[in-house]
């Protein structure tokens, strides 16, 4: 039997690479161009920027787009390189912790990085500590990457009460 | 006028076809069979196991009609689903995953006329019976595979719950892997839930980070855990399904499946013939039974494939690995000397034997 790769570490499929310069791109997108100074415009006051002569629609519409663009190279990563199956319901919750994610990082991109890390590192490690013999219950081991975010959250949270875009789930119907 | 008149009488002439043609190819068959599952049947695992069995009954008895369903949840859904086939005419049901039971129950109570088996629970009544297949001991034979084909003496095992019939295969797994290998090790890692792909991923890995040369697994489908493997150079113990040996063309070994068409077999001929008798039917290793060891991979040698096959036919006949003394992995005796744990202790396993590296709860 041929020797078993010792680790995953640097063998990493196309997606995984592309990841961290994906969400620089956004964030170079969205403060540094100005397709992304409209977005956060519309994102803040969707009335002032159709003011302004901007079509707040379509800049949703656009945001949108690239949003599902990238969720849907999520999913198809999840099934086709990760686990190499599909079943049904597969994602278990993951996009619910993505909108949290998204909380945590007070909708920046480079934030949203780190908290990646922090949230998906978490859930790899409690499985990498059973495997190396931790004696400690696999129910609260289970429990790490929910208790991790609320101590990071803790500590590293500030102030959330001014983070998210003023309007932010409010729809905008053009001019009466 | 005319052609209002002429499109309805159409309507009633198709809607006698659609009432009353059905009725009469009806009569020809014998019974119609209706199968909920969990998950997909491609699955390679649990579900496919049960599509199987049931696709080869439909196909060796005669007049026989199946009726299936995927991805149904555990929950009231279910009940529509099983409602549904009834008024398709299913005269036998079978809900094949754990959280179906209630929602069957409850469609059995409605249903007198119409019988149901239901897999890996508890709950009976005059039409509503319950079966499983024994794998605990099974998995001994596994052990003697892994224990023999390791070089690392390290085994992974991935659980998705650590419930005691999971327990207990994973500690037959470690008997019988000592048996012929006095080094093996098992490190078992637990997903937190039967089907959560991704964490079967990071488990796999995890496992073989840690030097695993053979991962086994107990989850719904083994395809994520053996494809892992696989693709890492490691060799796979497969579970649920014979047929997830497709998945691992160099690295497999052997593995448990389902082989439920006997026992369907003889419940739907029970059904056709008027004599449906709910039981609690629990069957294991052998001829006619409900669990299976799947062929070699290419790369086992002749020798081990003898003790497999030897020790094999020792569990189906009447070797109980379970016998004391067993200590656990604390150092606790936990099978007396003299003691055995028969078929009915199998859910009671809270302790891992000795050589197994991980914790229950």
């Amino acid at each position: 039997m041929p020797w078993v790769k010792s680790t995953t570490l640097f063998n990493y499929d196309l997606l995984i690479w592309i990841v961290v310069p994906v969400a620089v791109l956004v964030w170079w997108l969205l403060f540094g161009t100005k397709w992304g100074l409209g977005v956060r415009a519309v994102g803040e006051s969707p009335a002032a920027a159709f003011a302004s002569g901007r079509n707040a629609s379509a800049v949703q519409f656009q945001a949108l787009f690239a949003g599902g663009l990238l969720g849907g190279l999520a999913g198809a990563h999840l099934s086709l390189s990760l686990t190499l199956t599909w079943a049904e319901g597969m994602t278990a919750g993951r996009g619910f912790i993505a909108i949290a994610l998204v909380i945590f990082s007070k909708w920046h991109p480079l934030r949203a990085i780190a908290g990646a890390l922090v949230f998906g590192g978490a859930e790899a490690l409690q499985l990498q500590l059973q495997a190396r013999g931790a004696d400690i219950s696999p129910f609260l081991l289970d429990m790490l990457p929910y208790v991790l975010t609320i101590l990071v959250l803790l500590a590293w949270g500030g102030s959330r009460r001014h983070a998210a875009p003023a309007g932010l789930g409010r729809t905008f119907y053009g001019t009466e | 006028m005319r052609k209002i008149l002429g499109c309805m009488s159409l309507a009633l002439v198709l809607a006698v076809f659609m009432i009353v043609v059905p009725g009469f190819t009806a009569n020809a068959q014998k019974l119609v069979i209706g199968a909920i599952y969990v998950g997909s049947v491609n699955d390679y695992g649990y579900n496919r196991s049960f599509h199987d069995a049931l696709t080869q009954v439909a196909g060796t008895l005669p007049g026989v009609k199946l009726l299936e369903a995927e991805n149904v949840p555990e929950s009231a859904e279910a009940e529509r689903v099983m409602e549904g086939m009834i008024q398709q005419g299913a005269k036998l049901i079978f809900p094949t995953s754990f959280g179906h039971q209630e929602p069957a129950f409850n469609v059995a109570k409605r249903h007198p006329d119409v019988y149901f088996y239901h897999a890996g629970g508890w709950m009976m009544s005059a039409n509503f019976g319950n079966y499983f297949g024994n794998t605990q001991t099974a998995w001994y034979p596994m052990g003697v595979a892994a224990g023999k084909m390791t070089k690392s003496n390290k085994l992974g095992f991935v659980i998705g719950i650590p419930i005691g019939f999971a327990v207990g295969n994973v500690n037959a797994f470690e008997l019988g892997a000592r048996s012929v290998n006095p080094k093996a090790q098992t490190v078992v890692v637990v997903t937190g839930g039967w089907s959560d792909k991704a964490k079967e991923a990071a488990a796999a890995n995890a496992l073989l980070d840690q030097g695993c040369d053979v991962v086994a697994m107990h989850v719904d489908s083994p395809a994520t855990v053996i494809q892992t493997a696989e693709a890492r150079g490691a060799m796979s113990i497969g579970f649920q399904s014979v047929e997830a040996r497709a998945l691992a063309p160099k690295g497999w070994i052997t593995g448990l499946g389902f082989t439920w068409a006997p026992f369907f077999t003889d419940v739907a001929k029970s059904v056709m013939a008027g004599t449906f008798k709910a039981q609690s039917v629990h069957w294991g290793l052998g001829p006619g039974g409900m669990v299976a060891i799947a062929p070699f991979g290419s790369s086992v040698p002749a020798d081990v494939r003898k003790l497999v096959t030897a020790s094999a036919d020792k569990v189906a006949k009447d070797f109980n690995p379970f016998t004391g003394p067993i200590v656990d992995n604390t150092g606790v005796v936990q099978i007396k000397a003299g003691e055995s744990w028969g078929g009915d202790k199998m859910g009671n396993f809270k302790w891992y034997v000795e050589g197994v590296i991980g914790k229950v709860q």
